[in-house]
C-alpha cells in the first residue's frame, strides 16, 4: 500500500532567542497552529487522523509530556486522535514521517499528520542533561564531542578551507533570499499568532540576506574553545589519530541557525483521499536511518541515502532534488561529495544556514520544501536525508505523483 | 600503638584517642578497624555518654597502603575489592548513625583512612600548624578514595568544589579546609581538645546533614546542576587530555561523584564501592601503585620525611 503526502505546513522560523519575534509563543502552541493550519486548508475532518506524531529534540518541561497529543488536544482535534512524541535528535520530524508513512503503508492506520516543533528559545539544546553528554562513562567510552568539533574536523578530513564554507553559507543565504523574495515559500508557511491572534511571525527572520564574503570572514571561529581548551580536540584526534591537528572552520555565520518553529505533515493511503477528496501530491517511496561513527557525529547522511538508494533499486542521478540538512557547511559539502552530486540539484533554496534548524521540526520542514519545489519545477524525485546525533542519519524519497 | 583508648569525664563526654605522631593512618589497620567498632558499640549503648571527642592523629602517610597492594597481587576480583571497601565503609556508617554526636580533632597527615574516619564525625576541629594536612591524595597514584570520600565530601562542601579536589588528589592546609567547609574550626594544640568537648556539651547534633530529612547535595547534584557541564562534560574530556587511557582512577573518580550525588546515601556508598573495586580489578592500578611505592621508598631512604 502507498503513503501519500497530501499537505505539509510549517511555521517560519524565529529566532531562537529571548528577542526572537516566536520567543512568545509556547511550544504547544506553535505545534497545534501548524495541526490547525492543516485542519483548516484541507478541511479535514481529524476524526480521521489515527495517529499525530512530533519530533522534539529536548522534550522537557515545556516540551515535555508528550506534545503529540497535547498539541492535537490543543488544536482541537477530535479527542479520538491520539499522538506521540519521538526524538532521533535532529532527524526527528523526518523520522515522525517516516513512522507515519510506515503506519500507512503497513495498513495499519488510514491517515496520520506527522512533523515536529522545538522553541529552542524556550527550551534550550541540552536542556534534558542526557547521558550522552553528561554522564562520564558514557562520554567518556564514546569518545563524545560535540557536534561542531565534528563539523571541523569534516573540513579538516575533507580539506574544506574556511572560504569553501563560508561560500557555501553565502549561496545558502542567496537561495533563501530569492526564494522567498519569488514567493516559494509563500504555499506552505503560515504565519504564527498569537493568543488574540495578532500575527507574530510571517517569515523566516534568522537570514541574512545582506551578508557577504567579507562578512562571514571576520566572524570567529565557533569551537576554538570546545575543541582547544575544553579538551574535545583531544577526544576527537584519539579517534582519528591520524589528525594531528583540527582545522576550526565553523562560524555562526556558516553553522545551521539557532530558532523556533514547527512543522507538520498530512500521510495517508488511498482510502483517505478518496474519503475527503483531497489529491495526493507525492508518494513516500522509502526511508531508512543508521547509525554511523558517533565522534565525527555527521557524516551518516551519504551512507544513509546510497542505502536507501539501493533498497529502492534507485542510483544518485535518479533523484531530481536533494536536501541535506545544513547542520554545518562541512556537512554538507561532504554529502555532495561523497554522493557526487551537484549543489545546482542540492537545497536549491537554501537551507539552514540560511534559514535555522529548529531540532525536532526540520525533518518535516525540508521535505515540505523539496516537494514545494519539485512541483513548481514539474520534476519526479526528492531525497530528504538529516544527519543526527550520536553518528545517525535519517533519509527519505518522495516522488511526485 | 594498636589499642584505641576510651575515657569518659564527669560530664559524659568520652575521648577516644586513635593514632600518633609516629604512626600513619593510612590506612587504619584491620585490628584497629575491630577496635573502634567496639568502641563505637560501647559509646552507643553506655546512656552516661553524652558524646564523643574522637582524637585522631596521624604520621605521613607512605602511598600506597599494604593491604591495596596485597590485594592488586592476589589480582582479585572486582567484587573481591568491592566487598573490602563495603566492609570500611560500614564501620564508618555505623560511627555516624549510631546516636551519639561525635566531634573530631585531628592532628598531623589526615589522608585516606583518617580523613574518612574524620568526615564520618559530626564535628571537626584540626589543629593549627604547619604539620597538618587534610585530603585525599589517591588520584595522584591512580585510586580513589573508598570509605565513603567521594560522597561525603561533596555533600558537605558541594560538587563544584569536591570534585576538582578529588581528581587532584589535593591536600589542604588547615585555614584551607575550614575556608572550603571540610572543618568546622581551626584551633592551637592547647585549645583544640576544649572546642571539641564545648560542641559536644552544647551544639552537638548526632546526624550528618545527608541522614536530615530533605538534605539536598549543596549546589546541586546531576546532569541538570548549574555545574554539570564543566564539571562532568568538559571535565571528562580534559581527563582525555590530561591523563589519555591510563588513569582509570580518574574517570571513576568522576563517575562515583557524578552517579553517587543523585542517589541517596546507601546507593551512594555502593556505587563508590563499585567504583573502587572496578578500578583495582584492572593490571594498570596494581602497576602504578608499585611504581608509587617504590618512589615513596626511595623518598623514606632518602629523608625520613613525609613520603605524600
Amino acid at each position: 500500500m502507498d503513503a501519500f503526502i497530501y499537505d505539509h505546513v510549517r511555521t517560519p522560523r524565529g529566532k531562537g532567542r529571548s528577542d526572537g519575534s516566536l520567543h512568545q509563543i509556547t511550544p504547544t502552541q506553535l505545534a497545534a497552529q501548524t495541526l490547525m493550519a492543516l485542519r483548516e486548508r484541507n478541511q479535514l475532518d481529524t476524526s480521521l487522523i489515527e495517529d499525530v506524531i512530533l519530533g522534539c529534540v529536548s522534550p522537557v518541561g515545556e516540551q515535555g509530556a508528550n506534545l503529540g497529543r497535547i498539541a492535537a488536544m490543543t488544536a482541537q482535534y477530535s479527542e479520538s486522535v491520539p499522538g506521540q512524541q519521538l526524538n532521533r535528535f535532529c532527524a526527528s520530524a523526518l523520522e515522525a514521517v517516516n513512522l507515519g508513512a510506515a503506519l500507512v503503508k503497513s495498513g495499519e492506520a488510514q491517515a496520520v499528520v506527522a512533523g515536529g516543533v522545538e522553541s529552542m528559545s524556550r527550551v534550550a539544546l541540552g536542556a534534558d542533561g542526557g547521558p550522552w553528554y553528561c554522564d562520564p562513562q558514557v562520554t567518556w567510552n564514546s569518545y563524545y564531542a560535540p557536534q561542531g568539533i565534528g563539523a571541523d574536523l569534516i573540513a579538516t578530513l575533507d580539506g574544506y578551507s574556511r572560504e569553501d564554507v563560508d561560500a557555501f553559507a553565502l549561496e545558502s543565504q542567496r537561495r533563501a533570499a530569492h526564494a522567498w523574495e519569488q514567493g516559494y515559500f509563500d504555499r506552505s508557511v503560515v504565519p504564527v499568532r498569537d493568543v488574540i491572534g495578532d500575527v507574530g511571525l510571517a517569515r523566516d527572520e534568522h537570514r541574512r540576506p545582506q551578508t557577504t564574503m567579507a562578512d562571514l570572514g571576520k566572524l570567529k571561529a565557533a569551537f576554538v574553545t570546545q575543541g582547544e581548551t575544553f579538551g574535545f580536540d583531544a577526544v576527537a584526534m584519539a579517534r582519528y589519530p591520524e589528525v594531528t591537528a583540527i582545522n576550526h572552520v565553523h562560524t555562526g555565520g556558516n553553522s545551521s541557525g539557532i530558532v523556533d518553529g514547527a512543522a507538520a505533515v498530512l500521510i495517508g493511503n488511498e482510502a483517505f483521499g478518496k474519503a475527503t477528496g483531497l489529491k495526493a501530491r507525492a508518494r513516500i517511496k522509502g526511508f531508512c536511518s543508521i547509525g554511523s561513527e558517533p565522534t565525527i557525529m555527521l557524516t551518516g547522511p551519504a551512507p544513509c541515502s546510497q542505502r536507501l538508494l539501493h533498497k529502492l533499486g534507485m542510483r544518485a542521478a535518479d533523484i531530481d532534488l536533494y536536501e541535506i540538512n545544513e547542520a554545518f557547511a562541512s556537512v554538507a559539502l561532504r554529502f555532495m561529495r561523497e554522493m557526487q552530486i551537484d549543489h545546482a540539484r542540492t537545497n536549491v533554496n537554501g537551507g539552514a544556514i540560511a534559514l535555522g534548524h529548529p531540532l525536532g521540526a526540520t525533518g518535516a520542514m525540508i521535505l515540505g520544501t523539496v516537494l514545494d519545489e519539485l512541483e513548481r519545477r514539474d520534476l519526479s524525485t526528492g531525497l530528504v536525508t538529516l544527519c543526527a546525533a550520536a553518528g545517525m542519519a535519517t533519509a527519505t524519497v518522495i516522488e511526485r505523483v | 600503638m594498636s589499642s584505641i583508648d576510651l575515657y569518659v569525664d564527669s560530664a559524659g563526654v568520652a575521648t577516644v584517642t586513635i593514632g600518633s605522631a609516629e604512626q600513619t593512618l593510612q590506612p587504619i589497620t584491620a585490628q584497629q578497624r575491630a577496635q573502634l567498632a567496639n568502641v563505637i558499640e560501647q559509646i552507643a549503648q553506655d546512656p552516661s555518654i553524652k558524646g564523643t571527642v574522637l582524637r585522631v592523629t596521624s604520621k605521613a602517610a607512605v602511598f600506597p597502603p599494604a593491604e591495596l597492594m596485597e590485594l592488586s597481587e592476589r589480582r582479585v576480583t572486582a567484587v573481591v575489592a568491592r566487598d573490602f571497601a563495603r566492609e570500611w565503609q560500614r564501620s564508618l556508617r555505623r560511627f555516624e548513625t549510631c546516636g551519639k554526636p561525635i566531634a573530631a580533632v585531628l592532628t598531623g597527615s589526615i589522608l585516606g583512612g583518617s580523613l574518612d574516619l574524620a568526615l564520618a564525625c559530626h564535628y571537626r576541629v584540626i589543629q593549627d600548624d604547619t604539620d597538618t594536612a587534610l585530603g585525599y591524595p589517591h588520584a595522584r597514584i591512580g585510586l580513589l578514595p573508598w570509605g565513603g570520600g567521594t560522597q561525603r565530601l561533596p555533600r558537605l562542601i558541594g560538587v563544584k568544589q569536591a570534585l576538582p579536589l578529588l581528581l587532584k588528589g589535593t591536600v589542604l592546609t588547615p585555614a584551607e579546609a575550614l575556608k572550603l567547609g571540610v572543618v568546622h574550626a581551626v584551633a592551637s594544640a592547647d585549645d583544640c581538645g576544649e572546642v571539641a568537648r564545648n560542641w559536644v556539651l552544647n551544639d552537638a547534633q548526632a546526624a550528618q546533614p545527608w541522614d536530615r530529612k530533605g538534605f539536598r547535595v549543596p549546589g546541586g547534584a546531576g546532569p541538570l546542576a548549574e555545574f554539570a557541564n564543566e564539571q562532568f562534560m568538559i571535565g571528562a574530556a580534559q581527563l582525555r587530555k590530561q591523563a589519555k587511557e591510563t588513569q582509570p582512577a580518574l574517570l571513576a573518580i568522576m563517575s562515583a561523584v557524578y552517579e553517587g550525588t543523585i542517589c541517596g546515601f546507601e546507593a551512594a556508598l555502593a556505587i563508590e564501592s563499585n567504583y573502587f573495586g572496578k578500578v583495582m580489578s584492572v593490571a594498570v592500578t596494581g602497576d602504578r601503585m608499585r611504581a608509587a611505592l617504590a618512589i615513596a621508598e626511595t623518598h623514606i631512604a632518602n629523608s625520613g620525611a613525609r613520603a605524600s
